[in-house]
């Protein structure tokens, strides 16, 4: 499965930067007209000239916070996109129940939203980098068209600098890049080290190592940096030369003093537009400069969500028909990095309550979610009957309540019916109350319509777990899979509960992981995990 | 203890980096001197050549456009030169400092964790600070900016008074408007704009963490769309903050240039003395925009920067106490579990086994310092293991732990962690007993081989071996065996029980040992069963 990134549908904001140029032109020309008015001597018109101005740069403000706010507007769409194929996929992920979600939190929060300055502000001036200079120089050939050629020509020039800028500065960050790679990353990994550098007593060895490596990278990253800053000192070097050419060709020019012959004879306000203007020809390539640091993290942050994708789940194996039971024989969970669950074998069958034992942390959660497909089976097989199935494949014929239960905007009954989209009302309500919601919506005038809010949603922790229940008793599904039903419940609630899940039981088979002694005992069988 | 805040460690950092620091002020005052002038005198020089070239021949021919015009030039090479040096000078400055103050940092955040003051070693902790470090790049580099900033304004309101007393002022006002409104508004607007932002990036993460809890029940009644688009709503709120943080910063980012415009137009309406002096004055104030524009640029930076001083606060903050260095004797061990009471002599060999989740691993780490949870009473000669503390603890106790912990660099890095002056003979001589010499020998390195993050170019069996390999080098009195043969195949495993034996045989070492597998346990003469749960 790939991960697209999309790029289309931001041209606004590039547009709005194309404007800006536009909107440079206007304050050049009131500036201009402005002067003229002065060296007429004219007591009004210079008053006028100034409101002109004022009104063209508070366009030209608008216009710039304008392109940036439609930046960050088109990096959000962009962004949600990326989320619409990476939640899914996160969602579905085979990871361990023990483990922290921090790294795939970060990658799905802090990573996504450092593609805004990339996809909001990079791309957007990069594309305007290709056209604002031009339109530049076709307002400056309205006033002067050789001060325009003389423009366009320091192009020429410019180009080759880059080019051999840009080749000195690959070649200067080629050279170094294996060694910065390894010894960038250094500091971070002695701090996450840094148990093991204490346990063994190293920390002051490790203390003079990390200060060796940490100099050098400042040597070798300023190295490369000598040589990167040629680039952006090109822009700077044509973009200063360019304005003095200008104002130098059109002093001279209306001095008349020029040693060769030019078609344009120019006046004041002409001059001083295309001088006004000059600047501006290589502004949008300035800005593109400035906007490097925004790149590097946006392409940073786009192939580890590319690598995030890479590494995503296969989509759910083929379904097998319903089952009503489930067997696992010699089955072995394995994460990778050491840290494996199993084997083990157990069996649950229709009529049977099997409690799943062990101690915290021995991988009874683990081995729920290996049925379901989040956790990866790497020996033995999973089968109902004498038929094989895949992890995953039996998931429409089992009904789920886990230590967390999803909560997603809507009322009470619209959540029951999660498990059973199309179950009418009365099936609902008799889900709720076989789960014992009874007390909860006696208490709530709306009853089955009371609105939860799946943040700070007003259920307690056991009306939860009695939501997923009802869901469960909903889905009218033959296995039922239950991970601490009875956890950080009071006494009766459990004991209700267990007497459910007895009653349940002849009908069901049902495989609950479990601590509770009460729970056990009601067991038809018990299976230890080690 | 030499506690000390985090600026006093900047300052310390930064201090042999002055003179490149003041270089790169000098060269910021210079950029802004430049742009400005550059822009001024061509202004002027234009107007002017326009007056002279209309009052006819003989004037023009008569002004004096040598020198105008290749002052013009030369501000132009010196605009360049100045932006090329101060970038270059600052990030100098900024690279040396901050590699100082990594290495003490370092130091402070080994001192937090050895206490147990602080948590960094999660992975996310180290990046957290390893982020925040270079956010502080930014002070650095851009103190010139701000020089410059001043140095453009002076230039402005200086021109802008050659053509009299109320352009300058108007100029002073709307360039010094300018500066105290952005950090006005940075001060009053950002904050709280980038607070909401971090709170609905938790949200989110939240939101996120919760789903992902119960992918279980998502998985089999099929809600991935709909779970998926729920969490899109949240995270469209996080969009939103930040949507509404980064249009509040393009406004402020904004009103250096519209200052300046404004500056512009007033001085061109109140000058004095002629069209040329008002054109210089005019864009004098127009080219100080891109001056104040750094400026603005450093205070929008400023709260994340601060943010991310404060969050490196704590880890600075941590005073560095000399460890106790005094060497007790090789002491007894007494475990005391489900009422039994073991008393191990020094060079015992005990095999710990019970199920899995019991607390073995957890009583090595325990014994080694790391972590304070084991179930089990310990003595370590005559003190309970609790009031050990880390620096004695691990004078007595070498661990090879479950998950081989290595750190990123070579081999020799990996093995040298173990104890300070280790000869080349004992290097190899560990790697032999570890069943590793053979296959570093193949290496295109050997020992200087880079073997990655956490040993990443290794297989699961290799950088095992690498972890018993330094526990063996760090000759302690006890050794911590979590697993050793984990992921070998039998021939490998027998040779390493085989080595273990002939290497504690040799050293007399004690030795504690969990294993799942049988061969590993034919090393140990003594038994503790730790029971269930």
């Amino acid at each position: 499965m790939t991960l697209t990134i999309p790029r289309r549908g931001a041209f606004a904001p590039s547009l709005w930067w194309i404007f800006d140029a536009a909107a440079a032109a206007l304050f050049a020309a009131a500036l201009a007209l402005s002067l003229k008015a002065v060296l007429a001597g004219y007591t009004y018109w210079p008053v006028v000239g100034a409101a002109a101005m004022i009104a063209a740069v508070l366009i030209r403000s608008a216009v710039q916070a304008r392109a940036e706010v439609a930046g960050v507007t088109a990096a959000n769409r962009a962004k949600s996109q990326v989320r619409a194929a990476l939640f899914p996929q996160l969602l579905r992920s085979r990871r361990s129940a023990r483990r922290l979600l921090g790294e795939e939190l970060a990658v799905a929060v802090d990573q996504v939203s450092a593609l805004t300055g990339y996809y909001g502000r990079f791309e957007p001036i990069k594309r305007a980098a290709a056209i604002a200079p031009l339109v530049i120089a076709a307002l400056v050939a309205l006033a002067s068209p050789v001060s325009a050629a003389i423009l366009i020509m320091t192009l020429i020039p410019f180009a080759l600098g880059m080019a051999l800028a840009g080749g000195a500065a690959r070649r200067a960050a080629d050279a170094q890049v294996a060694a910065l790679a390894r010894l960038s990353g250094l500091f971070v990994d002695r701090v996450r080290s840094l148990p093991i550098i204490l346990a063994f007593g190293a920390e002051d060895r490790v203390t003079r190592q990390v200060e060796t490596a940490t100099g050098e990278v400042a040597d070798r990253t300023y190295a490369v940096l000598k040589i990167a800053f040629l680039s952006s000192g090109t822009i700077e070097f044509f973009s200063a030369i360019s304005v003095a050419l200008v104002a130098v060709y059109c002093g001279f020019n209306l001095l008349g003093l020029l040693p060769f012959p030019v078609p344009e004879h120019l006046d004041l306000p002409r001059a001083f537009f295309a001088l006004a203007l000059a600047p501006e020809f290589y502004l949008p390539l300035r800005r593109l400069a400035a906007a490097y640091h925004e790149k590097q993290l946006g392409e940073a942050a786009e192939a580890v969500i590319r690598a995030r994708a890479v590494q995503a789940p296969p989509e759910p194996a083929r379904r097998v028909g319903p089952i009503d039971a489930i067997e696992i024989e010699d089955g072995v969970i394995d994460y990778g990095a050491g840290r494996k669950v199993g084997p083990f074998s157990l069996s649950v069958a229709c009529g049977e309550l099997v409690a799943l034992t062990g101690p915290t942390g021995s991988g009874k959660s683990s081995l729920l979610q290996m049925i379901v497909g989040l956790a990866p089976l790497s020996e033995g097989g999973l089968s109902a009957g004498r038929e094989a199935f895949l992890p995953g494949a039996a998931n429409a014929s089992i009904g789920w309540a886990g230590q967390h239960v999803v909560l997603l905007p809507g009322t009470i009954a619209d959540n029951i019916a999660l498990a059973h989209p199309n179950e009418d009302r009365a099936a609902i309500e008799g889900a709720a109350h076989r789960a014992g919601l009874g007390a909860l919506l006696a208490t709530r005038p709306a009853g089955l319509d009371t609105w939860i809010d799946p943040r700070g949603a007003g259920l307690s922790g056991g009306e939860r777990r009695r939501l997923a229940l009802a869901r469960v008793l909903l889905s009218r599904r033959p296995v039922l899979l239950l991970d601490e039903p009875t956890a950080d419940l009071d006494g009766a609630t459990a004991a209700s509960i267990v007497a459910l899940l007895q009653t349940l039981s002849t009908s069901h088979a049902i495989l609950a992981a479990t601590h509770d002694p009460v729970l056990i005992a009601a067991a038809t069988r018990t299976v230890a995990i080690a | 203890m030499n506690a000390a805040g985090l600026s006093a460690l900047l300052t310390a950092s930064a201090a042999p980096w002055r003179r490149t620091r003041r270089l790169a002020l000098l060269s910021g005052i210079l950029v802004a001197v430049a742009t400005i002038a550059l822009l001024a005198l061509s202004g002027w020089f234009i107007t002017a050549a326009a007056i002279a070239g209309t009052a006819g021949p003989t004037m023009a021919r008569g002004f004096n456009y040598l020198v105008p015009a290749a002052t013009i030039r030369l501000l132009a090479i010196l605009r360049t030169a100045g932006r090329y040096f101060e970038r270059l000078l600052s990030h100098r400055a900024a690279l040396g400092t901050l590699a100082s103050l990594r290495t003490t940092l370092f130091g402070r955040a080994a001192a937090a964790e050895a206490s147990g003051r602080l948590r960094l070693s999660g992975g996310e902790g180290a990046s957290l600070l390893g982020r925040n470090v270079d956010q502080l790049e930014d002070r650095v580099i851009r103190a010139p900016q701000i020089a410059g900033a001043f140095a453009g304004l002076s230039v402005a309101v200086f021109l802008a008074a050659v053509t009299g007393v109320i352009p300058a002022l108007g100029v002073m006002l709307c360039l010094v408007g300018a500066c105290v409104m952005t950090s006005w508004l940075v001060r009053r607007m950002l904050p709280d704009l980038a607070r909401r932002e971090a709170a609905a990036s938790v949200d989110l993460k939240v939101a996120l963490a919760e789903y992902a809890a119960a992918a279980g029940e998502i998985a089999v009644y099929d809600l991935i769309a709909r779970v998926s688009s729920e969490l899109e709503h949240v995270a469209a709120r996080h969009d939103d903050a930040q949507f509404r943080l980064a249009r509040a910063e393009a406004a402020i980012a904004t009103i250096p240039t519209a200052a300046a415009g404004i500056a512009g137009a007033l001085a061109l309406a109140t000058a004095h003395g002629g069209a040329a002096l008002a054109a210089m004055a005019a864009l004098a104030a127009v080219a100080a925009g891109e001056s104040i524009a750094g400026y603005a640029r450093a205070q929008i930076r400023a709260p994340s920067v601060d943010e991310a001083s404060a969050r490196l606060e704590m880890v600075a903050a941590v005073g560095v106490s000399d460890p106790v260095l005094a060497l007790p004797a090789v002491p007894s061990l007494t475990i005391i579990t489900s009422g039994e009471t073991h008393r191990l002599m020094p060079g015992a060999r005990v095999a710990i086994v019970g199920p899995s989740g019991c607390g073995k691993t957890r009583l090595l780490a325990t014994l080694a310092g790391l972590r304070a949870d084991a179930p089990q009473e310990i003595v370590v000669g005559e003190h309970a293991v609790a009031e050990m503390g880390l620096y004695r603890l691990r004078q007595q106790f070498a661990l090879v732990p479950q998950d081989p912990m290595l750190i990123a660099g070579t081999i020799l890095d990996n093995l040298r962690l173990a104890r300070a002056g280790i000869g080349e003979n004992e290097i190899w001589e560990a790697l032999s007993t570890a069943c590793l010499d053979q296959e570093v020998r193949a290496l295109p390195d050997r020992l200087d081989q880079w073997i990655g993050e956490d040993g990443a170019q290794l297989s699961g069996g290799q950088r095992k071996r690498l972890a018993v390999a330094r526990g063996l080098l760090a000759a302690r009195p006890w050794l911590l065996l979590d697993e050793p043969s984990e992921g070998l195949d039998a021939g490998t495993e027998a040779r390493l029980v085989a080595g273990l034996r002939g290497w504690l045989d040799r050293s007399g070492q004690g030795v504690l040992l969990v294993s799942h597998r049988l061969a590993p346990l034919a090393l140990c003469n003594e038994v503790i069963r730790l029971g269930e749960g």
